[in-house]
């Protein structure tokens, strides 16, 4: 993957215009997750991974071969993903934003859900209440509990490529997220009795 | 193994070998102690649930309004001021404007660019020691060669030497008498309204007698 992605870095540079595109529909649909389950506004969200590519496509000249360009990329997105954060904790609209109203209408539809006989409306609509409920405990963490927390659990990246999009230690992140998770596991910990 | 290491190292637990020796000691406690089992339960929990958030994707637009946004910025770019001007030549007119700038901020603010005023300062007066038999309160005609050596500005009262009120700058007023007292001499110059220049070197103590009046403005000049 490191290697098709600098392959087009490559490309882009030699001139080839599409080979940027190449990269944006490579990318742009992880990064507008990442961004969304960070600021929990999915439009928001969509217009900061439009500005992410916009400066990967400003400082492709700069980019080093020898860093991943997904971790490249997820770092440019997360600092805004924070900037955003920190502006909106500046002009105190942290909270305005609701996620759950915000969510994408991206997500599988009920009927959908309960095609699967092997479930039950019940189990469907509690799954839903619990998705609503993790996005709404991920809306409440510190920024940078959050942003470690959506890379690992969501994203699904090891603690080491957390470190290098993040600029922090291994250590640093393990301790954010145990830190992350546990404060989620205490939000969430009235919901987990009834199941 | 207690509950506090335990539920310490519990990422540890998720992520290290079964072979492990801390993972082992790790399952020994779970099988005796209910509570972090629990524990445990309720930490997989919130990680299955984060797991399976659905994937938000971008818009089906996001490249159309990407390349718009694109060709926007870049559109931007090439219509800025002196755009059509190469970039090393907008280095070099950059350059030339710096220096007719400070040119001019000298030009404005070299002695005597007011034009008309005495500007030179008592203060910074060149005193040069008085020469034995030389008459005192004496007014040179000739120009001054080093301008620069001079004070800025006379103090007010120097402005308005004579009868009735200002005289031109470097004009002596002809109706007094001027005596040295000894000492130093204060050489001034003295810049006219046009562009020239007169020195007047006068003691730094004087007294003026004002001839048939007793004007006590006159007094205003006796000391510098």
């Amino acid at each position: 993957m490191q290697d098709s992605d600098n392959e087009l870095v490559q490309r882009y540079l030699a001139g080839e215009e599409d080979a940027f595109y190449s990269l944006v529909s490579k990318y742009k649909n992880p990064i507008t997750n990442f961004i969304t389950r960070i600021i929990g506004n999915y439009d928001q969200a969509v217009d900061l991974t439009q500005e992410t590519f916009l400066r990967v496509y400003k400082s492709l000249g700069s980019y080093r071969s020898d860093y991943q360009f997904s971790t490249w990329i997820y770092r440019i997105a997360s600092n805004l993903a924070i900037d955003e954060l920190r502006w909106r904790k500046r002009r105190g609209l942290f909270g305005r934003q609701n996620a759950s109203r915000e969510e994408p209408e991206k997500e599988t539809a009920p009927e959908e859900q309960l095609a699967d006989t092997r479930r039950s409306a019940d189990e469907v609509l509690a799954d839903m209440q619990y998705r609503k409920l993790i996005q709404e405990a991920i809306q409440t963490l510190p920024p940078a509990y959050r942003t470690v927390f959506v890379l690992n659990a969501v994203e699904e990246m090891d603690y080491e490529k957390i470190g290098q999009v993040l600029g922090c230690s291994l250590g640093t992140v393990k301790s954010r997220l145990h830190r992350a998770k546990s404060l989620l596991q205490k939000k969430l910990a009235p919901y987990w009795k009834k199941i | 193994m207690n509950c506090r290491i335990f539920r310490e190292n519990i990422l540890e637990y998720q992520d290290a070998k079964p072979e492990d020796p801390l993972v082992r000691e790790m399952k020994q406690h779970l099988e005796v102690c209910p509570d972090c089992s629990g524990f445990l339960l309720q930490w997989q929990w919130v990680s299955r649930l984060a797991k399976g958030l659905p994937r938000v994707e971008a818009p089906g637009d996001f490249e159309i309004r990407l390349r718009k946004r694109l060709r926007e910025e870049q559109a931007e770019v090439r219509s800025g001021w002196f755009s059509f001007i190469p970039v090393t030549w907008r280095y070099a007119m950059v350059g030339a404007m710096s220096l007719c700038i400070c040119f001019s901020a000298l030009y404005l603010y070299q002695p005597g660019g007011g034009g008309g005023s005495i500007d030179r300062t008592a203060s910074q007066a060149k005193a040069i020691p008085v020469e034995p038999g030389q008459p005192q309160g004496e007014r040179p005609d000739s120009a001054v060669e080093d301008p620069g050596a001079y004070p800025a500005a006379l103090p007010v009262s120097t402005r308005t030497a004579g009868y009735g009120g200002p005289r031109n700058p470097g004009e002596w007023p002809p109706d007094i008498e001027v005596h040295g007292e000894g000492g130093e001499y204060v050489e001034y110059l003295l810049k006219g309204t046009g562009q020239d220049e007169i020195v007047v070197r006068m003691p730094k103590t004087i007294r003026v007698r004002p001839p048939g009046e007793n004007d006590p403005s006159y007094f205003r000049y006796i000391s510098h």
